[in-house]
């Protein structure tokens, strides 16, 4: 059957955010991932979580400069599905699978990246918890990279010291969510 | 130093604002002080996620698709089942239908039809001698020659107060059911039908009973079939299959 998008038309509408490539790879790929998962001893809800990973990991890698995609994007879609499923089994220390991964299984540094990933993915969960100024502040500072001085202008405080003091407590409280969360040491420990 | 301010010196050295000595003793303090390392680790990938917002507004974006595909996934699977219980209650319907079609209740037409044949009085087989009273034997003897209404000529002619008033009565019904005339012939086989001890009883009730089926008196015919229930009557197992087609 022919699919509705070519693998390149796949790609440049994955970088672009394009909605309904998004839902194509929903399409095609939501019943491939959970099944994968599942079959290797995954729930579900882990393949939800796989299947999503996997998108946003194929949107970082291909919005890189350097990107080439070297076969078919099936497999390379496929490809780190299985992957982000490994890291998630290692992650969780389910040693019984990692024979039956031994031979897809690369040790690289992508698991590294996987954990990071997951701590990016956590800080921002954690971010949504916090009072509105501070996500203010904080988009402010580290996204729209704001002095303290227009920050202080804005929030309508008094000088640049109470917008640095805010912002210093703001990203200290939201260091401690982080650092409270139960998966965090997990995703740290490498 | 309190944490503030650690946090604050860690802002600072990721910032760049760290030169000279203090960046030296900073750096020196990171390799030494776990805690300090540890903090200086998140606030930089803290700011990494942030400078990868972008990930974050998908991750937004594919949890919406996410919740959308999954509840039109739902939705088709509902229309499956909908679709299913549909194709289900089709088929049962079908399935009674045709019960019902080969099981059906039968019109009373139609059920007199199949239930009502012609009484056989025995005139041609028996023989003249075997009757000895003429006028019966002649209006039988019509009756199986299907002469009708030259029985019913003969069997006005027979008396009320005969010995033959019931015979009389009964071969008069039957005459007007070969005739369709059976407001008459029910007249007639009410008449027979008061003397139960008669020899004919069980044949009065039955054919009274198909005149009033005929002529969709159905409670009455049902009271006439469930007479003939009671007893070893010949009509017995005609009278109960009737009965079970008229519900």
């Amino acid at each position: 059957m022919k699919l509705p998008f070519s693998d390149k038309q796949i790609i440049e509408g994955i970088k672009a955010r394009d909605s309904l490539v998004l839902r194509f790879l929903y399409s095609e790929y939501w019943v491939k991932v959970i099944n994968y998962v599942t079959h290797n001893s995954g729930s579900v809800n882990e393949a939800e979580d796989v299947f999503q990973e996997t998108i946003l990991k194929a949107y970082t890698e291909i919005k890189k400069q350097d990107f080439v995609l070297s076969g078919s994007f099936n497999g390379y879609f496929m490809s780190i599905c299985k992957n982000n499923w490994i890291y998630a089994v290692k992650m969780k220390n389910k040693r019984i699978f990692i024979d039956f991964f031994t031979e897809e299984y690369e040790e690289t540094n992508l698991l590294h990246e996987y954990n990071i990933d997951q701590l990016h993915k956590l800080m921002w969960s954690k971010y949504d918890q916090l009072k509105v100024d501070c996500q203010e502040v904080l988009d402010m500072y580290y996204l729209q990279e704001k002095g303290m001085n227009e920050i202080a202008y804005r929030m309508e405080f008094r000088n640049n010291q109470i917008a640095m003091n805010k912002k210093s407590r703001c990203l200290k409280y939201l260091r401690e969510l982080l650092m409270n969360h139960p998966s965090y040491n997990s995703i740290t420990n490498e | 130093m309190n944490k503030e301010d650690h946090t604050i010196l860690i802002e600072r050295y990721l910032d760049g604002e760290l030169q000279g000595d203090d960046l030296i003793n900073f750096e020196l303090q990171l390799k030494t002080d776990k805690k300090l390392a540890q903090d200086c680790f998140l606030q930089k990938e803290i700011r990494a996620a942030f400078s990868n917002r972008d990930v974050y507004e998908l991750r937004n974006q594919i949890s919406e698709i996410t919740k959308e595909f999954k509840q039109e996934k739902q939705i088709a699977k509902r229309r499956k089942l909908v679709f299913l219980y549909a194709a289900c209650a089709i088929l049962i319907v079908a399935v009674i239908s045709t019960i019902c079609i080969f099981n059906k209740s039968y019109t009373n037409d139609e059920l007199y039809a199949v239930y009502f044949k012609p009484y056989d009085a025995g005139t041609i087989t028996r023989g003249a001698e075997e009757t000895p009273k003429d006028i019966y034997t002649q209006a039988l003897r019509a009756y199986d020659y299907k002469k009708y209404y030259e029985a019913l000529e003969l069997l006005k002619k027979i008396p009320d107060t005969s010995y033959f008033l019931v015979p009389k009565e009964y071969f008069t019904g039957l005459s007007y059911m070969e005739l369709h005339k059976f407001d008459e012939a029910i007249r007639h086989f009410e008449n027979a039908s008061s003397d139960k001890r008669n020899a004919f009883h069980d044949d009065v009730i039955w054919y009274l009973g198909l005149c009033y089926l005929k002529t969709n008196q159905t409670n009455l015919a049902i009271q006439q079939f469930k007479k003939l229930l009671k007893n070893d009557s010949f009509y017995k197992k005609s009278a109960s299959e009737i009965i079970e087609k008229m519900k």
